[in-house]
């Protein structure tokens, strides 16, 4: 099957891509690393399921990023992923309705972020319960010190868990804006 | 490797980190997780510093390299570590900040104050173990302690528990403290860098008044230790992170088990006998009691009369001033000293086969071992400081051969564990030794060119193949070749033993026998092994053999039959020394029960408690003129003497302590002694003032000086040079001489300058030993051997 004939070097070969139940035709799929994103979404997922109305795409697992519906038109490539905040990582495609608020989203990845931690650095395994904390304390808004917090652990966590865990909360934010204030 | 921190040019050696360059260049950099003893982890994150090109990275784990350019000052950089900082105290309580820790002083340095602090996470402490205790709190899950305990101590008792928030250190499998397979070395409540391990009872917050630097004075390692106090009163010990033999580890004995300063039990004001009852008395009493015993008995019985145990545990000051008031003041040689059971056959065995009295490497050379052979030793628990180094070795890869009738910690480690009957070493040294010869691992060259005995040798190896030895050891006779391989292949292979090979009738045969293997493999004077070395008991064995408190050896391993030797002593003591070799401890002893000796002086030795035979011993003390006792508690020997001395502890003493690698160190004062408490250096020269007779020697340093004057082995040690360069190992002949820590390179000192192999015979328990003394007893009496694997 295809390997270096595929893909955009250095970026080569294909990935197998994970779509979630919200997808038409949710599956496996093998592409070519390089497919828009948009025709992963549109093409071969086929859009969302009836009723419901793409908001963002979360993309490479917990740890990935988060882009806007509007924002599809980007290579499944690390590189280019990188550049806009997200990551490839595992390459799945969470689709995200508009019904599911963003401060839900938030909340529901801290948890994540701080149960899975495995504490092994200052940083991390302090910042995610902090973090943890403001976020329970204070539902109307993002708090500026969890937003300094994103920055502590994004510049030291140890390893990819707290660095990635701020890249996919900073993508979120990016995204749902205000919203995640709610 | 050359590089640049704030501008400094700073040469590291290869595998050195960022960090050990900026503190190289004398930089200041904040860290919680590292410790120069340690693996770094990278977890507090705030050694992070700024790499041209690179960005910031942690320091401790990043290594440096050729041209990197570091700055520790760029203001992002400290921006964030401040915030790291931060976040981090934002997880204890308020009262981390008040202890004196490590982390005080970072938030101090960076500017992060008490109202950084968060509020108590109430995760409960472990006060269950009686010197280790843990207040999870104050855990920032650094992992200092577990590395500590893997990487120095080699327990591996801790582990990092839990994850995310909640992560905090756990002790076994996660029980209490007290349960869990902890030795309380004390390494990890050394590293806590915020006080979550730590002494139990030593929770107090006013400030130490004063550290002093000593050397350990429990075993013959030789640790150096800082002692706190305040007030007069001992506040904690640590292991000194420069001390040359220990480096920064200790062990529970050292590091906690100090409380017998302060004990209530601790003698503290003279006892003289009367009426039959020991009753209190001032000094001015007991002293006069001692002077006037001995010049009865001397002007009654003559000075042979009179016989003094002096102690492995004093001051080498204290063994010199000894051995020179009996020579001196009494006349009489009778002085010996209490490692006469465990350690002698090692001085003789040791002095015949390679021509000094001590170890014939440094322990330095553990770190190059590729295979111990460790007999009759539980190093792990004797000497704990060098067993948890064997441990590393040997979990980095080297090779260990235990012969142990125990299953020792090291035993159950081993490659080959030989659990030997007791009274079989020879033989098992001597098959050893032939399995050797036949599997090709002798070397013929160094046998040809520095040894000697070999013909004589191989005729009694005769004696020993596998399968006798076998039958007689009670080991299999697969693994003794086993054993035999493994210490004949290695590159740089280390003998190390203890009172399973001395403590017998036959000890010094046996120390003869295992030198062989040392000799056969050239492993000896060579740069091809670390040779043979006993581990000594007491903290100065070596010392006080060395001082010449020993009965026929005047100070320096100097004849007291040599009469150009007397010649020399009597003139610098101006004093003749007696002619006549003194009695040894088990004669002194014997000699007490026939009413030869009237006059026992006991310088610690409590010989009811330790010497075999004890309803003899007593029977001894019971029917001396005189029996005087130094001692620090109330022994069942004290209870027995007429004359009891409260004297000092090693805590309380000015003087040296010389180790198992013959390495002198300093012992130095850090507590006043109980008022009515003198050390035995003081009252040796009460005593023999009151005898009529000045020593000289008025300080301990002024004693060292007159010991070197005398001794030309040892010319060149001197308290000066010793507060300056920390250690010297002996051989030392003048001041300008570094000391020998390994000895025979060029030569052996033994008269033909050759080592010599002993084709000394195995004989049955009870049997006359060729070369060692008798204790009291009948060839038949087995009550002379004590079996110990110490």
């Amino acid at each position: 099957m295809p390997s270096q004939a595929s893909g955009v070097r250095p970026e080569t070969g294909t990935k197998l891509v994970c779509l979630n139940e919200r997808f038409r035709s949710p599956g496996v799929y093998e592409v070519a690393l390089g497919t828009p994103l948009r025709t992963l979404v549109e093409d071969l997922g086929g859009g969302l399921r009836n009723g419901y109305r793409l908001r963002a795409v979360q993309i490479g697992g917990p740890l990935g990023g988060f882009l806007a519906a509007d924002d599809l038109d980007v290579p499944l490539l690390d590189a280019a992923l990188t550049a806009r905040g997200a990551a490839l990582g595992h390459a799945g495609l969470v689709a995200v309705d508009d019904t599911v608020p963003g401060r839900a989203l938030l909340d529901h990845l801290w948890q994540f972020v701080a149960s899975e931690s495995c504490g092994g650095c200052a940083p991390c395994r302090i910042g995610t319960r902090r973090g943890a904390e403001l976020l329970a304390a204070e539902n109307r808004t993002v708090p500026a010190e969890f937003v300094r917090i994103l920055d502590v652990m994004a510049e030291t966590s140890l390893c990819g868990f707290g660095r990635g865990a701020v890249r996919g909360v900073r993508g979120l934010l990016r995204v749902y804006g205000e919203e995640t204030a709610g | 490797m050359r590089l640049t921190v704030d501008g400094m040019p700073v040469t590291v050696a290869t595998g050195a980190s960022l960090l050990d360059a900026a503190y190289a260049a004398g930089v200041f950099v904040p860290s919680l997780c590292s410790d120069p003893r340690l693996r770094p982890a990278g977890s507090c994150r705030l050694c992070l510093v700024a790499v041209a090109g690179a960005g910031a990275l942690p320091a401790c784990t990043t290594p440096a390299a050729d041209g990197v350019v570091v700055r520790t000052d760029d203001p992002a950089v400290r921006a964030t570590v401040r915030a790291v900082l931060t976040l981090l105290v934002s997880s204890l309580p308020a009262r981390a900040f008040a202890l004196p820790t490590e982390l005080r002083a970072v938030c101090e340095r960076l500017g992060v104050g008490r109202e950084a602090f968060g509020e108590p996470a109430g995760r409960g402490g472990d006060e269950s173990h009686p010197y280790v205790h843990l207040d999870r709190d104050l855990c920032i899950a650094c992992g200092r302690c577990v590395r500590m305990c893997a990487e120095v101590q080699g327990t591996f008792a801790l582990t990092l528990a839990g994850r995310d928030a909640d992560t905090v250190v756990a002790a076994g499998a996660g029980g209490a403290w007290v349960d869990s397979p902890c030795v309380a070395c004390g390494g990890c409540v050394d590293t806590c860098p915020t006080g979550a391990l730590h002494e139990a009872g030593k929770a107090n917050l006013r400030p130490i008044a004063e550290t002093t630097s000593t050397t350990c004075g429990y075993c013959g390692v030789g640790c150096t230790l800082d002692v706190h106090t305040r007030g007069g009163q001992l506040a904690w010990v640590s292991p000194a992170k420069r001390g040359a033999v220990n480096r920064g580890h200790a062990c529970v004995k050292g590091r906690f088990a100090h409380a017998f300063v302060h004990a209530p039990d601790r003698l503290t004001t003279p006892l003289v006998r009367r009426r039959g009852r020991l009753e209190p008395a001032s000094w001015e009493e007991a002293l006069a009691r001692v002077a006037d015993g001995l010049a009865t008995v001397r002007a009654t019985y003559g000075p042979d009369a009179v016989a003094m145990l002096s102690s492995a545990r004093a001051t080498n000051e204290e063994n010199y001033l000894a051995q020179k008031l009996m020579r001196v003041a009494v006349d009489s040689n009778n002085v010996d000293n209490c490692s006469r059971v465990c350690h002698a056959p090692s001085a003789a065995a040791l002095t015949a086969a390679f021509g000094y009295a001590g170890a014939t490497n440094s322990l330095d050379d553990v770190d190059l071992v590729d295979c111990f052979l460790v007999f009759g030793s539980n190093t792990t628990e004797a000497h704990p400081v060098v067993g948890a180094r064997i441990r590393q070795r040997v979990l980095n890869g080297a090779g260990l051969v235990v012969v142990d009738p125990r299953r020792t910690e090291l035993a159950a480690l081993a490659d080959v564990h030989l659990p030997v009957r007791p009274g079989s070493n020879v033989a098992v040294f001597h098959g050893l030794a032939r399995l050797m010869l036949e599997l090709g691992y002798a070397d013929e060259a160094f046998l040809r060119d520095r040894a000697e005995g070999m013909d004589a040798l191989r005729a009694r190896l005769d004696e020993f193949p596998p399968e006798r030895v076998a039958m007689l050891s009670g080991v299999d006779a697969d693994a003794l070749r086993d054993a035999a391989r493994r210490f004949g292949s290695a590159t740089f292979p280390a003998i190390v033993y203890g009172l399973g090979v001395t403590e017998h009738a036959h000890g010094t045969d046996g120390v003869r026998a295992l030198a062989n293997l040392a000799i056969l493999r050239g492993a000896v004077g060579t740069d091809r092994g670390a040779g043979v070395n006993p581990l000594r008991g007491q903290n100065n064995v070596q010392g006080a053999c060395d001082m010449g408190a020993l009965p026929d050896l005047l100070p320096g391993y100097q004849p007291v039959v040599d009469s150009d030797v007397r010649a020399r002593f009597s003139a610098r003591w101006e004093a003749p020394v007696p002619e006549r070799p003194g009695m040894r401890l088990p004669e002194m002893l014997v000699a007490a029960g026939e009413g030869r000796v009237r006059a026992l002086w006991l310088i610690g030795g409590d010989v009811l408690q330790t010497y075999p035979a004890s309803d003899r011993v007593r029977g001894a003390l019971a029917v001396c003129d005189l029996v005087v006792c130094h001692e620090v508690f109330p022994t069942a020997t004290a209870a027995a003497a007429d004359v009891v001395l409260p004297v000092a502890t090693f805590l309380e003493k000015n003087g040296t302590f010389t180790n198992s690698d013959r390495r002198f160190q300093r012992v130095r004062p850090a507590l006043p002694p109980p008022r009515q408490v003198r050390d035995d250096f003081t009252v040796l020269r009460a005593v023999a003032r009151a005898l009529g007779t000045d020593l000289g020697c008025p300080t301990p340093a002024a004693t060292l000086d007159e010991y070197a004057a005398l001794s030309p082995l040892f010319a060149g040690v001197s308290h000066d040079r010793l507060d300056a360069a920390g250690f010297l190992h002996w051989p030392c002949r003048s001041a300008v001489d570094p000391g020998e820590p390994a000895l025979y390179r060029q030569r052996f000192a033994t008269p033909s300058g050759r080592a010599v192999l002993s084709d000394v015979p195995w004989l049955l328990r009870g049997r006359s030993p060729i070369s060692t003394i008798r204790l009291f007893s009948s060839p038949a009496d087995d009550s002379s051997t004590t079996t110990r694997a110490a």
